[in-house]
C-alpha cells in the first residue's frame, strides 16, 4: 500500500469516526433525555462515544496534514489543494475543534453545541467526498451556516419542549 | 530535499500537532468541574516532548534547508508576504511554546492541591493552555501556507 | 507547599522572560544589523542564536528565584498573579513580533 491510501484511509476512518461518533452522541442524548435525565449507565455510553469522535478528529487531523506534506513532498502546486471546497472545509473542522472549548467553557449551551457538532461533521464529510464541487467559499458557509440555524433551531423549539415536558 | 531533510520535516510537523493536540487537551480537560489529574499530567508531559521535538527537527530544517531552498521561491512568488510575515512571525512566536508548555507541566503535576483549591490559580493556567493553543494553532494554519507556498511555481 | 509554589513561580518569571527577551532580540535583530551578526556568528544562525538566549534566560532566571528564594511566599496566589502576568505577556510579545513583521513588509 502507499502512503497516499494509507492516509486517505486514516483519514476516512477519522471522518467515520466522528461522523458516525456525532450521530451515536446525538441519537443516544435523545433516547437517554426520554426520561429527562441522563444516568450513570447513559452518561458513560456517551463519554465512550466523546472519546471515539475526539479520536476520529486527532486522527483525520493527523493523516489530513500527512496528505498536505505528500503533495508538499511530491511538487503538487497549490491551487489544486487550496480550493474554495478546502478552505471551507477547514473553517469547517477549526469549528469542530471549538466546539467543545466554548461549550465546556459554558460559552455556548449543550443545546447549540449538539447540532452544531453533527452539522459540523457531516459538511466536513461532504466536503471531502464532494471534490468536483464547484461552488465559492461564501457559497459553502453560507449553506452550512443555513444548516447550522436550522438544526439548532429545531433543537431548542421543537425537541427541547417535549423533553421538558 | 535529502532523506534526513525529509525525515527531520515529517517528525517537526507530526510532534508539533501532537503538542498542539495536547495543549488542547489540557485545556479541555481543565475547563471540566471534575479535573482527571492522570489524564491532564500525561498531556501537559506530551506537550512538553513534543514540542521541544517539534523545536529540534523544525530548527535543523529550517538552518540547513530552508533559507536556502524555499525562502527564495516563496520570495520571487506572487506571494513574498507569505515568508516575510507568516514565516518570520512563525519562527518567532514558536520560541515562546517550550516555555509555556513547561510552566503548564510544572504546575500541573506540582501543584494538584493548590489548582484544586484556588480558582483563581485554576482560570489563569486555563488562559495559559489556551494562550499555547490558539498560537499553537495559528503557527499550524502558517505553517499549511508555507508549505502551499513553497510548491509555486515562479515565472 | 510555600517552597513549591515559590520554585514554581521562579520558572514562571523564567518563562515571561524568556518570552520578552525572544520578541526584543526579534525586533532589535531585524532593526540593528551588527546584533543579528553578532548572533549569527555565535550561534551559526540568528534564530538559533535567540533560540539559546531564551532557554539562558529562563534557566537564570528560574534556578536564581529558587535558589535565592524568600521562604516566607505568598502560595498559589502568587503563582496565579505569575501565570496572569504570563498570559498577558504572551499575548502582548505575539501581537508585537506579528505587527512588527507586516510593518516591516509594507515600509
Amino acid at each position: 500500500m502507499d502512503w497516499h491510501s494509507f492516509l486517505v484511509i486514516s483519514h476516512v476512518i477519522g471522518a467515520v469516526f466522528g461522523a458516525g461518533g456525532a450521530t451515536m452522541a446525538e441519537v443516544f442524548s435523545i433516547k437517554a433525555l426520554k426520561d429527562g435525565v441522563i444516568n450513570e449507565t447513559e452518561n458513560d455510553f456517551l463519554k465512550t462515544i466523546y472519546f471515539f469522535i475526539r479520536l476520529g478528529l486527532f486522527i483525520l487531523i493527523l493523516s489530513g496534514f500527512g496528505l498536505l506534506l505528500l503533495y508538499r513532498m511530491e511538487g503538487v502546486a497549490p491551487e489544486t489543494i487550496y480550493t474554495d471546497n478546502f478552505i471551507a472545509k477547514l473553517l469547517i473542522v477549526l469549528v469542530i475543534i471549538f466546539n467543545p472549548l466554548l461549550v465546556q467553557a459554558k460559552i455556548i449551551s449543550y443545546s447549540v453545541s449538539s447540532p452544531l457538532s453533527l452539522v459540523s461533521w457531516y459538511a466536513a464529510l461532504i466536503l471531502g467526498a464532494w471534490r468536483t464541487l464547484d461552488a465559492s467559499f461564501f457559497s459553502i458557509v453560507g449553506v452550512y451556516l443555513a444548516a447550522v440555524l436550522i438544526a439548532v433551531f429545531a433543537v431548542k423549539y421543537f425537541y427541547e419542549p417535549r423533553v421538558k415536558n | 530535499m535529502n532523506p534526513a531533510l525529509k525525515i527531520n520535516l515529517i517528525v517537526h510537523i507530526v510532534v508539533g500537532l501532537i503538542a498542539v493536540a495536547a495543549f488542547y487537551a489540557v485545556l479541555v480537560n481543565l475547563l471540566k468541574s471534575r479535573l482527571n489529574f492522570f489524564s491532564l499530567r500525561f498531556f501537559s508531559l506530551a506537550g512538553v516532548i513534543g514540542i521541544f521535538l517539534s523545536w529540534f527537527t523544525g530548527g535543523y530544517y529550517y538552518a540547513v534547508y530552508y533559507g536556502q531552498a524555499v525562502k527564495p521561491i516563496i520570495k520571487k512568488s506572487g506571494y513574498p508576504w507569505i515568508h516575510d510575515v507568516l514565516m518570520e512571525a512563525k519562527e518567532h512566536v514558536f520560541l515562546f511554546l517550550p516555555f509555556l508548555a513547561i510552566v503548564l507541566a510544572l504546575a500541573i503535576w506540582f501543584l494538584e492541591s493548590e489548582i484544586l483549591a484556588d480558582e483563581k490559580l485554576k482560570r489563569y493556567l486555563i488562559l495559559t493552555a489556551g494562550a499555547a493553543f490558539v498560537l499553537g494553532l495559528f503557527i499550524v494554519l502558517m505553517g499549511m501556507a508555507i508549505s502551499g507556498a513553497a510548491n509555486i511555481k515562479s515565472g | 507547599m510555600n517552597k513549591k509554589t515559590t520554585i514554581i513561580k521562579a520558572f514562571i518569571r523564567g518563562a515571561v522572560a524568556a518570552v520578552l527577551t525572544i520578541t526584543l532580540l526579534t525586533v532589535a535583530a531585524d532593526l540593528y544589523g551588527p546584533l543579528k551578526d553578532l548572533l549569527k556568528q555565535l550561534f551559526s544562525h540568528h534564530w538559533i542564536g535567540k533560540g539559546a538566549a531564551a532557554i539562558f534566560v529562563f534557566l537564570a532566571v528560574g534556578f536564581g528565584g529558587w535558589i535565592f528564594r524568600r521562604e516566607a511566599g505568598d502560595g498559589s496566589a502568587g503563582v496565579a498573579r505569575g501565570l496572569k502576568i504570563l498570559f498577558w505577556s504572551t499575548i502582548f510579545s505575539a501581537i508585537v513580533v506579528f505587527g512588527f513583521f507586516v510593518w516591516e513588509f509594507l515600509r
